[in-house]
């Protein structure tokens, strides 16, 4: 049994470094779109008569959109993470660690979001 | 836990002594026979009945296992408290009964006997069984985790190339002569 909390206890931990990293994504969207945009466009900087075209308007053109998608893609993964910590907390109560369930009681009680956020 | 077994073991020879008036050399080679079978078919029922319970899936789903393995964590706290008195689930029942029935198709003992011997089966591979659902259920976990952030990445990557693409056209009516147009 101690091997199984074990890895509840670590699968949980993996679930909230995972999600604490799509937070730092988050809070960092713009410059990482930033550099995605400036990335792709790259290769064709010394290849356009830019005299005739703004890159700086195609960036800004996709950059809505880049944004828009990459939030929906960590969003999705966030909340497909957050269920199967839900799963888990509430499969296993008895294996999870005091830390884990002190964390989850405190963000309930205050309610200032999901219970699991 | 010997006690336990050999409780049920005693027991269980105390209702063949009811049941047999005159009991032979014949159960010396019956009763480990009724044993293996009694092992086999509870092995089977059990995984048959408690992991695949809807019986309609190939394999369970994650939701199942997680289910069922707090069902045979319930299960073993019970087992473990008091095995003669224990409450029992109807996947369970219908698992012990049906390997009863096995049971005694094969060796035509008494009903009581083969559930007796499906009970000491399962307790005896009770642990087996535990640890390796836990195991495959943090295996499964973890391949979910991988799966969950892999699919962002590539939902993310596939956004990167469509629009990779539509810069592409964009600017191809500008591409200098000097560099050959794609």
């Amino acid at each position: 049994m101690a091997e199984f909390e074990k890895d509840i206890n670590n699968i949980i931990k993996k679930i909230n470094d995972e999600i604490k990293a799509f937070d730092l994504e988050l809070s960092n969207i713009d410059s990482i779109i930033e550099q995605d945009l400036e990335l792709l466009i790259e290769d064709y900087k010394c290849k356009i008569d830019t005299t005739k075209i703004d890159l700086d308007s195609i960036k800004m053109k996709y950059k809505n959109l880049l944004k828009m998608k990459k939030i929906e893609a960590i969003q999705r993964a966030k909340s497909k993470l957050l269920s199967i910590k839900e799963d888990i907390t509430n499969s296993f109560p008895d294996q999870i660690d005091y830390n884990f369930k002190k964390e989850y009681l405190e963000k309930f009680n205050n309610k200032t979001s999901s219970p699991l956020n | 836990m010997l006690r336990e077994i050999l409780s049920v073991i005693i027991e269980y020879i105390k209702l063949l002594q009811d049941f047999v008036d005159n009991a032979t050399s014949f159960y010396i080679v019956y009763i480990p026979l009724d044993f293996f079978f009694a092992f086999i078919t509870s092995y089977m029922s059990f995984t048959f009945y408690v992991l695949n319970p809807s019986r309609t899936k190939a394999h369970p789903s994650i939701d199942d296992i997680i289910r069922f393995a707090r069902k045979i964590e319930m299960l073993d706290k019970n087992l473990k408290r008091n095995i003669t008195n224990y409450r029992i689930n109807s996947s369970l029942l219908t698992g012990f009964v049906v390997t009863a029935f096995i049971v005694l198709q094969f060796n035509k003992l008494n009903l009581i006997s083969s559930i007796l011997w499906s009970f000491l089966g399962l307790y005896a591979l009770r642990d087996p069984i535990i640890k390796g659902i836990q195991g495959t259920l943090a295996n499964d976990l973890y391949s979910e985790i991988g799966e969950s952030i892999n699919d962002s990445k590539n939902d993310y990557k596939s956004v990167i190339e469509s629009v990779d693409a539509k810069i592409k056209e964009e600017i191809k009516p500008y591409i200098r002569d000097d560099f050959e147009k794609e």
